[in-house]
Parts: structure tokens; sequence; C-alpha cells
């Protein structure tokens, strides 16, 4: 078993947590009513996270407990039970007074989203890394240069 | 203990050192070249992987304040709006580099005699022009011959494709009347010289995985190392030794164990680049040079220039897929180059095209601009700003000034405890009209293209690549370092050969221009081997 098994299956969240970070996830990126690109809840966030050593899962812990809070105060339920317009107002207002703090997780969560298999396809891209493969660009159109020519030297003699 | 003496010892293995080594190598003298970095290798390059993206944020960071390597040196840089970026290793910062690779203009060297500002360089464009070909031809350049923006010049490899973006922003320039061309690249657009050519990979600036990209690691140092040049790595010079008559004996380095070691040469050629010479130069004090080797002058470390950088992003409604392709080579233009009287600026500017950004860099950008939000949004934002943005990047000639300047920290040291550099820097009131114009200029052009939106970047605090002007080349002893030839005016066995050497920066990208140098020094040094001490 490799060192990073081990540190995936244990997992840093409580459950209830795990349920808040899918909602919230989901907020920030649902999928897209055609089905071609998912909810950012559908990446494997945490295992990312993990991986990345960028230290940011104690803050995250930070933004979940922040909502949790939240949503017992002024609803006096679960955030998950709440609805999603609800739950968008609640995470604005966080947002506002948090800002930095998500605007953080929000990175964290497009690095995730945005190098998934699912997600590049979605996008028409190809899963894989640039290299050996390379990538085909058009050539472009140099007869649009004719003007440039025609308008003849332009460098200053000395 | 002291290591056999060699006849050339060269300090940095970046672009000019072994532009240098390679030249030198033809004499058959010993040639030693002392790196403090090591080699990269492009299988570690992040386009190898699937999560590049994500890697090329934290590997190989252009910082070296935030890469913090064991090879690399700290920089204060805390009095400059703009942040010095660098590599330390072999091939030095070309392995960052992004191969825009625009040569100076004959005008770029005769600047106080054509509009009365800074100096004249002691040697001019034609001068210079085989060591730009010779350069051209050994590195792979790629470009279009024909640019009316220059005198003629034949380029070794077709231009990288400018792609459906090029031809977007070239009619936008055509609309407008302004020149534009594409751009010449450090790149092979095709195989050359045993490498294979370019495969359109994208990040050039975080290591080109291919090799297609000429950094000096893939490009000179092959050959000068077949050549017989003795390549020492992880060898961190501390200072340049002095004899009683003056002249340089050799240096005083730290190996990768840390030890104090001594090297003894009969030629020392600093190519530490416009901040790491003047570093090294200043800490190599003597009774003789109680101010720093070499500095008599009082001007090393001087006349530090940047070139400040304003980027501005346009988006378009068609797919252009510009998140491919080399990201800093597309097409450039030199419509705003050269001083015009009706403005209020001396000099010019020049227009660098590049490409779009790669998904997690749209998304994050996007969402920070406020263009791509959470929520139900999200996907269409996202899709009408990928691949569909086109980056007018602004290259100003930045003019030579006193106070801005490289000196010795007196406190920040690196691993070996010799002192990191530490810049002074403001930008000119001459720079900030210029970048005013710039921006008014960059959004003509967007506009005049066809953009649904422009994004101001602003000027770019990490753009400090280009590193000029701190060992300056003159005939003058009093108002320079090095004479016309690269060699100090004050220790006669002691050459310099980076872009501290420059007297003024142009407006474009220079190490076309400091490997065309570096050139030149080492071939008068082997014109004048018999009397090189004279
Ligand atoms: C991100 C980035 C993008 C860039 N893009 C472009 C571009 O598109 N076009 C362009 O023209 N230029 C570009 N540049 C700039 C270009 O890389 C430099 O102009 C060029 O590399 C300078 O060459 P040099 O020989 O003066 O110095 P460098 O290439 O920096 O080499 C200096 C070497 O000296 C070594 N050294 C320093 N001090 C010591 C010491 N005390 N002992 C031993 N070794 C030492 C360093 O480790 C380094 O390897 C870019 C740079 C960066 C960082």
């Amino acid at each position: 078993m490799t060192d990073d098994k081990i540190i995936q299956t244990d997992h840093p969240l409580s459950e209830d947590q795990k349920s808040v970070l899918d909602a919230l996830l989901n907020l920030i990126i649902p999928s897209s009513g055609d089905g071609r690109m998912p909810g950012a809840a559908e990446m494997d966030f945490l295992g990312y996270l993990v991986g990345d050593e960028s230290g940011f899962l104690p803050k995250l812990v930070q933004v979940l407990n922040a909502i949790v809070d939240a949503a017992d105060s002024s609803h006096g339920k679960s955030f998950t039970e709440i609805n999603e317009s609800d739950q968008l107002d609640l995470v604005n207002s966080l947002r506002s007074s948090k800002g930095e703090l998500f605007n953080r997780l929000t990175n964290q969560v497009m690095a995730c989203y945005y190098q998934d298999d699912r997600v590049m396809r979605g996008l028409g891209l190809e899963p894989r890394p640039p290299f050996p493969k390379g990538n085909q660009v058009d050539e472009g159109d140099l007869s649009l240069l004719e003007p440039v020519r025609q308008r003849g030297e332009i460098w200053r003699k000395v | 203990m002291a290591d056999e003496i060699v006849d050339v010892l060269i300090i940095g293995a970046g672009a000019s050192g072994a532009a240098a080594a390679w030249s030198l190598a033809d004499t058959g003298m010993h040639i030693m070249c002392m790196e403090q970095g090591g080699w990269t290798r492009q299988s570690e390059y992040a386009t190898n992987f699937r999560n590049w993206e994500v890697r090329r944020g934290k590997q190989l960071q252009s910082s070296p304040n935030i890469r913090g390597l064991k090879t690399d040196y700290p920089i204060n840089d805390k009095e400059s709006p703009i942040s010095i970026v660098n590599f330390n290793g072999v091939g030095g910062s070309t392995v960052l580099f992004s191969a825009h690779f625009p040569r100076f203009h004959p005008s770029d060297f005769r600047v106080k005699t054509l509009d009365g500002v800074a100096d004249d360089w002691p040697i001019d464009y034609f001068q210079l022009e085989p060591y730009y070909q010779e350069n051209d031809r050994i590195i792979g350049v790629s470009g279009l011959d024909g640019d009316p923006a220059y005198p003629d010049k034949k380029l070794p490899l077709p231009p990288i494709p400018i792609s459906k973006m090029g031809n977007v922003i070239g009619r936008g320039f055509n609309k407008l009347g302004w020149h534009w061309w594409p751009s010449d690249a450090a790149i092979i657009s095709q195989a050359y010289e045993g490498r294979e050519g370019c495969i359109n990979l994208g990040p050039c600036n975080s290591g080109c995985s291919q090799g297609a990209k000429s950094s000096a690691d893939v490009s000179y140092w092959p050959l000068a190392l077949r050549k017989g040049v003795e390549l020492k790595t992880n060898c961190r010079v501390r200072e340049i030794t002095i004899n009683d008559q003056g002249m340089a004996t050799g240096v005083i380095y730290y190996d990768d164990e840390g030890n104090e070691r001594e090297q003894k040469a009969e030629v020392v050629i600093v190519a530490c680049n416009g901040v790491g010479t003047p570093r090294l130069l200043l800490n190599s004090r003597s009774s003789q040079f109680p101010d720093g080797l070499a500095n008599r002058s009082g001007l090393v470390g001087k006349n530090l220039m940047l070139h400040p950088w304003n980027v501005m992003d346009g988006f378009f409604d068609e797919g252009l897929e510009s998140h491919l392709g080399p990201q800093g080579s597309c097409v450039l233009s030199q419509q705003f180059y050269e001083t015009d009287p009706t403005r209020d600026f001396d000099r010019g500017y020049g227009i660098q095209v590049t490409r779009g950004s790669p998904p997690i860099a749209t998304a994050i950008n996007g969402y920070a601009r406020g263009d791509i939000p959470w929520g139900r949004g999200h996907h269409e934002a996202f899709r009408k700003h990928f691949g569909t943005n086109i980056s007018v990047s602004i290259c100003i000639e930045d003019l030579p000034e006193l106070h801005n300047s490289v000196t010795l920290d007196s406190d920040l040291t690196d691993g070996n405890g010799i002192p990191a550099p530490r810049i002074n820097y403001r930008i000119s009131e001459n720079s900030q009209k210029m970048l005013a114009h710039a921006r008014i200029k960059s959004r003509e052009l967007l506009e005049a293209a066809g953009a649904w939106k422009i994004h101001d970047h602003g000027q770019i605090q990490y753009a400090g690549w280009h590193l000029l002007g701190t060992a300056r080349m003159g005939t003058d002893p009093n108002n320079s370092v090095v004479n016309e030839w690269g060699r100090s005016h004050d220790v006669k066995n002691l050459f310099i050969v980076d872009g501290s050497l420059f007297v003024t920066s142009a407006a474009g990208n220079p190490t076309t221009t400091i490997q065309a140098l570096a050139l030149y020094v080492a071939d008068a040094i082997k014109k004048n081997l018999t009397n090189l001490f004279d």
C-alpha cells in the first residue's frame, strides 16, 4: 500500500463536514444542465488537497465550521437542510466577511476541477499532459502582412 | 586548496556565459565555467505531467525568493515596484525564458545622438550584426524574413505559427495601419541540428519538455562541452581575487558541500546577469578596490534597467484556441518603437502579442476579475473566456538612471553567507508617460481587432526578467565599467559578457543582444589574444 492511500483513506473530515463540503462545492461549480460538465462535488477535492500539500486543509475545516455555525444561528438547521437559494445567501454573506479565505478556497476548487479528466473531455480537450503528443495549432494567414510590406521600411536610419 | 590554474574562467552558465564558452573553445585554451546551479531535466518539467498547470505554479517558479532553492540567492527587491525573476542553473534564466527574440534596432545604439537622452553605445548595430546572425544559427531562431522594421536579416528557420489569434490581431493592426510581424523566437519551429521541433506545448516559461526552446542548456552547452569546455556545476563564486598588480588571479568559491575553495585563472569572465554580476563585483573588495572590483568609475550596480511591463487582455467571440502554442511568441509590433517628437516622452515601446491562458489560469483569473462567477453562470462564463483571449504586453524602453541600483544588502545573505543583492528602483516619469500612452494604444488595438471585453492588468510586478545596465560598456573609464569590447577599464584580464553591459535597454527583450554581445566580446578576446592585457 502506498503512502498516498493511507492518507486518502484516513479521512480528515467528519461525515457532516463532508456533506457540507459537497453542497458548497456544488454551489461553486454546479453540473451543467446538458450533462457535459460535472459538478465540483463529483471531484475528489479532499484527495486533491491532501496531495497538493498546500496546507489548505485546516483552512477548509475553518470554512466548513463557519458555514455550519452560520446555518445553525440563522436557520436553526444544518446547512444541507436549507434550500439552495438560502445556502447561497448564507455563503455569500460569509464570503464578504472572509473574502481571503473563500478566494483561496475558490482557487483550490478551480485548480482541482479544471484538471479532471471528465472536465477536460467536457471542454473538448484530451485528458493528458501536453508532452509528448503536443498540440496542433493553425498556421495562420501570413498574407495578412501584405499592407505592412507595402508601407515599406520603417526602421530609423542612423 | 587551489585547483589547477585554467586559462579562462567564466562565472555563470546562462545565456551569455554559454555563448562565450562556446566561442572561446575555438582557441584550444583550458576554458572552465563555474555555475552555482545544476542541470535541469526536461523529463521533470511541468508539461510532462497530467497536473502540469498546478505544477508549473510551484516547480521552477521564476521568482528566486519564492522558489528558494539551495542554488538560488535571495534578492531584496522590496524597494522596487518590479520584482526580480531569474533562474540559477545551467542555461541560466533561459531555462525559464519565453524565447521572444527581437533584435535591437540600429537607432538603439545611438540614443544620445538621435534623441539627446542617455548615452550612445560604443558599438553599433552593424558591428553586432554578424554576431546576431551567428547566434541565430547556433541556437536556431525562427521567424519570417522581410520585417520592414529592421535592416535585412535572414533567420535559419520559418516562423512559429501565428495561429487563428494571429489572424485576428493582425487584422486589428491592419485596420489601424500599424506595423506588426510574426515574432522572432528562440524556438526551433522544425527539427534543427539534432533537436526536435516545437510541438506547441504552451508554457515555454516553465521549461520546455521537448527541448525545442533554445535555452542555453540545450543549444550552446552541448556544443561547448563537445569542444572541451569544462563546466563545474553547483559551485558558487564568492569573490574574484586580484594580485598586487591589480590583475585578477581567479576566484574563491563554495563547492556543493559548502567547502571554500580557490580556482586560479589567467582570464576571468563574469556572466552572472545584471544583478548577479554587480553583486559579485561589489563583494570582491580589496585595498585596491575598496568599493568593489572594477568599480573606479563608481558605476558598478548603477543604472539598472528593468523594462516596466504592462499587460492587457482582450476577449473575442470566436474560439481562437489561443491557449495553445508557445505562450510568449506570436506577433509583435514596433509601431511605437522609435521616438516621436509629438509625444510627451522620449524613446518608445514594443508591443508583444502573447497567447491566451490554459484552463486553470482562465478560471482563477476570471474569478478574480469577477468575470467567471460561482454557481449557475459558471460554465457559460468559462466558455466565453477560455481559448478566446489575446494578451497584449508592452515592453517600454527603460532609460538608465543612476539611482536605480544593485547594492549589497547589509543583512540578507545566501546559503553560503554571501551578501544578497538589494534593488533600489523607481519607474521614471518618462516611463510612466510611456506606459500611459501604451495602455491607450493597447486598448485601441484590441478594440480594432474586435474584442468584446478588455481587461488591463496594469504594470506587472513579477516582470523583472530583463536585468540590464549595471556594468555598462563605454570608451571613457570615468563613465563606464568596461571598454568597447567588454574588458574592465580597471582590471585588464577581467571581462563582462552579460546584460550588465547594456548602455541603454531598447524596447524589446534583450537576450538575442546579450548573446550577440557575448559572442562579440569572445571574438574580441580571440582577436587580441597576443596583446590581451595591453
Ligand atoms: C520568466 C522569464 C521569462 C523571460 N523571457 C524572455 C524572453 O521572452 N526574451 C528574452 O530575450 N529574455 C527573456 N528573459 C530574460 C532572459 O532569460 C535573460 O535576458 C538572459 O537569460 C540573461 O542572460 P545572462 O547570461 O545575462 O544571465 P542568466 O541567463 O541569468 O545567467 C546567469 C547565470 O549566472 C549564475 N550565477 C550568478 N551568480 C553566480 C555566482 N556567484 N557563482 C556562480 N554562478 C553564478 C546563475 O546561476 C545563472 O545561471 C526571461 C527571463 C525570465 C526569468
